[in-house]
């Protein structure tokens, strides 16, 4: 499964450089569809709509005591859940990137049984997968989450193998040292126990961190494009914004995107157009955006709209001579709809999106 | 300060030892006896602290405005006694220009700042009362009483400047940690921290580990890539673990390392001891004073799923799991000077999810319940408990 490419060392084959996030998230309160899956749009990047749910109150991977009780927020510094090249919809970024040291410990966001133990060989180098016990009870609950790039805590042993029953202070792993990639855990939740699955799926994390408060991962933002969703009457919200590394403080930024488009079509026969109105900012410091479907579109009452969403920053100092990587995209999914900015693939525009019935 | 131990051990430097001390088993009596509060408490340099736990995170998402995006409520740190306020102290130096919150409780000698990672950043405490601040890669100090931040790290090192960039590879240059993770050598001279520094020369991010002469204010490099620090001993040796690179001692004055374990083990440092699980049933008790080595079984040790050491030693609290693939576990407390250990089982349907010491007789033990998910902490005094 392809995770992570953003990180390879200087001079490593494949070249693709670090990347710098764009994080976004759209939201909607539909009452149909609670998810979309992988048969939907042929996507990689499963959805989750809701903006009150929590899944289970996660611990952070990274701690800051030795007895791996105080959690540490490190700063997320990818594009998560999305393809990073937009035009083209490939090499996605399966998960999110956490600033962690070489050599920092990693522990188990909640308790849970080990399903998967790779070793520092592979190309993303080690990894864990672990079926997470969500509600305490003591049984794995089918929620998966997948570490990588790390030295799993497994060449003695002592350390963890397949089947194992872990606690969040356990230490699952170590951060890989700069090797194949700049020091960092890629974590993801993911649909199955074994990464080699073929109908594996990546899922949203949003709703393991939905408690953090604006100064770490604004309650769980930076972890997933879609944040949280939410309508109201013909109004949808968004969370949008890029995080940038700043020279000057730093410090990771969450700079507004330059805009936010809205693509519509009116009915399901209609012609895709990119809205002349453009998302407006709600709230600034949750970066928190909206719009209204029904004067964007045009659409008169009880017509269906369906919609996607693209975030665009103004550059990217990752790849700062291409366009294609500029993008965040709402819905997520893998196959992004080619040429965004004019919707040329009816077929991909129409898999992505989601529907409204104008109120 | 850490009390020095002195032991008196004979005999080889590694002696295999087996103890099948006479262990109160399933002694559930202890989770009765013991003090339990409410929540997720634990200690910071001795200061009891509530953290945020399950019930206080799902309150804090479901204070969420879904228009705003703003949380009513926080799911932050707070006294476990007492009450709990903030303060606000700006930061204006090394190109910021940021009002920071901080959390704090009364105490009775005046101001003690909680450890709030909520709030977006590290802290310890000095003996002095002031405070490190690990923000923007770099570390600050705050004077709780003026309430005022300043630079704490010199802003170059050689030709290193704090506001250079690693280079470019292609895509943009790598931001420099310029110092984090402090930590207080045992004499309060010295002061750990980890850096990238040399990232503008290496283009490398693995990271040094430097010390701050806390008297005459120089930095220097101490020793090369490494993380975590596990502790220090009583001589002002400090201990990484490297993962799957063991567990190096490092002379906090001279630099001088010895590699002490080899691969990944499952291990904790107090000012006395290291203990290190390389195996399942067996563990490695060394005396730090004196280099000897003993290994401990029995008393059902199996596989470690973690170890918590208080500063001073010697007791050491052992989350061990009976059966590795089980959800249970066995608290074993294990005096490192005389390897006599006591066992108990958990507490009555819940799960011990994490121990940490309040100082060197106080355990602090949380615990979820598996029915309720309810958690809770228990307080054991480990000198009642335990009769040598």
């Amino acid at each position: 499964m392809n995770v992570d490419h953003g990180k390879k060392k200087p001079g490593t084959r494949g070249g693709i450089k670090r990347k710098v996030g764009l994080t976004a998230g759209v939201l909607l309160m539909l009452g149909a569809a609670t998810s979309a899956s992988a048969a939907d749009y042929g996507a990689r990047f499963l959805q989750q709509y809701g903006v009150k749910a929590s899944i289970a109150p996660a611990m952070t991977p990274a701690r800051s005591d030795a007895d791996g009780l105080y959690e540490r927020y490190s700063p997320v510094e990818s594009k998560t859940n999305q393809p990073r090249n937009v035009v083209s919809g490939t090499n996605p970024h399966n998960g999110a990137d956490l600033a962690m040291a070489s050599g920092d410990r990693v522990y188990a966001v909640l308790p849970g049984k080990v399903t998967e133990v790779k070793p520092d060989t592979s190309a993303q180098l080690g990894s864990v997968i672990i079926d997470h016990d969500t509600d305490g009870d003591g049984t794995p609950d089918g929620v998966y989450m997948q570490y990588v790039h790390i030295d799993p805590a497994g060449s003695s042993s002592s350390g963890i193998r397949v089947g194992d029953y872990v606690t969040e202070t356990t230490v699952i792993g170590t951060v890989d040292r700069a090797k194949r990639y700049n020091p960092h855990l890629h974590i993801q939740q993911v649909s199955r126990g074994r990464s080699g699955a073929a109908d594996i799926q990546t899922m949203p994390m949003y709703l393991f961190y939905r408690h953090t408060s604006l100064e770490t991962w604004n309650a769980g933002s930076d972890l997933d494009y879609v944040s949280a969703d939410w309508q109201d009457g013909n109004m949808l919200y968004l969370t949008a914004y890029a995080g940038t590394d700043n020279p000057q403080t730093n410090q990771y930024d969450r700079n507004r995107p330059a805009e936010i488009q809205l693509h519509y079509k009116i009915g399901s026969s209609g012609k895709w157009k990119m809205s002349t109105t453009k998302f407006s900012l709600y709230n600034a410091n949750t970066l928190r955006y909206r719009i209204d479907l029904k004067k964007a579109t045009g659409a008169a009452k009880g017509q269906k709209v369906y919609v996607y969403a693209a975030a665009i920053r103004a550059n990217d100092p990752t790849f700062p001579n291409s366009a294609a990587y500029r993008h965040g995209l709402w819905p997520q999914f893998y196959k992004q709809p080619d040429r965004v900015l004019y919707a040329a693939s009816s077929a991909r525009a129409d898999a992505a999106s989601r529907m409204f019935t104008i109120q | 300060m850490r009390k020095r131990i002195t032991i008196t051990v004979s005999g080889t430097l590694i002696l295999a030892l087996s103890l099948a001390a006479g262990i109160a088993l399933a002694d559930s009596g202890i989770w009765a006896r013991a003090d339990k509060a409410t929540g997720r408490q634990a200690a910071d340099q001795g200061f009891l602290v509530h953290m945020p736990g399950r019930a206080d995170k799902q309150q804090a998402a479901s204070s969420i405005d879904p228009a705003t995006g703003k949380a009513a409520k926080r799911a932050g740190t707070a006294a476990a006694e007492g009450s709990t306020g903030t303060f606000t102290a700006k930061l204006a130096a090394d190109g910021l220009n940021q009002t920071l919150t901080f959390r704090y409780a009364q105490s009775g000698s005046g101001i003690r700042v909680l450890p709030s990672p909520d709030l977006g950043y590290e802290l310890l405490t000095l003996p002095d009362g002031r405070v490190l601040v690990e923000v923007a890669a770099s570390i600050y100090r705050l004077d709780p009483e003026k309430r005022t931040l300043s630079v704490f790290l010199k802003g170059e090192t050689g030709t290193t400047r704090k506001t250079a960039r690693g280079p470019v590879s292609g895509g943009s240059a790598k931001m420099v940690v310029w110092g984090q993770r402090a930590s207080l050598s045992p004499d309060g001279t010295k002061l750990l921290y980890w850096t990238t520094r040399n990232i503008t020369v290496t283009g490398n991010e693995d990271g040094e580990n430097w010390i701050k002469d806390l008297r005459t204010g120089t930095e220097k490099k101490i020793y090369g890539a490494g993380y975590t620090l596990l502790g220090w001993d009583a001589k002002n040796r400090f201990y990484l673990d490297l993962g799957d690179n063991g567990i190096v001692q490092v002379d906090s004055g001279s630099g001088a390392s010895a590699k002490l374990v080899s691969g990944f083990s499952v291990s904790a440092v107090s000012g006395s001891h290291l203990l290190s699980q390389t195996t399942d049933g067996s563990l490695n008790v060394r005396d730090l004073s004196t280099g000897k080595q003993h290994t401990f079984r029995g008393s059902g040790l199996n596989h470690l799923r973690s170890i918590a050491s208080s500063d001073a030693g010697p007791w050491f609290a052992l989350v061990n799991a009976p059966d590795r693939s089980s959800r249970g576990s066995t608290l074993i407390l294990l005096n490192a000077k005389t390897l006599k250990a006591h066992t108990f089982e958990e507490p009555a349907g819940a799960s011990i999810i994490g121990v940490s010491w309040q100082d060197e007789k106080t355990l602090l033990v949380q615990a979820r319940n598996r029915t309720t998910a309810g958690e809770s902490t228990y307080v054991l005094d480990i000198g009642k408990e335990v009769v040598e």
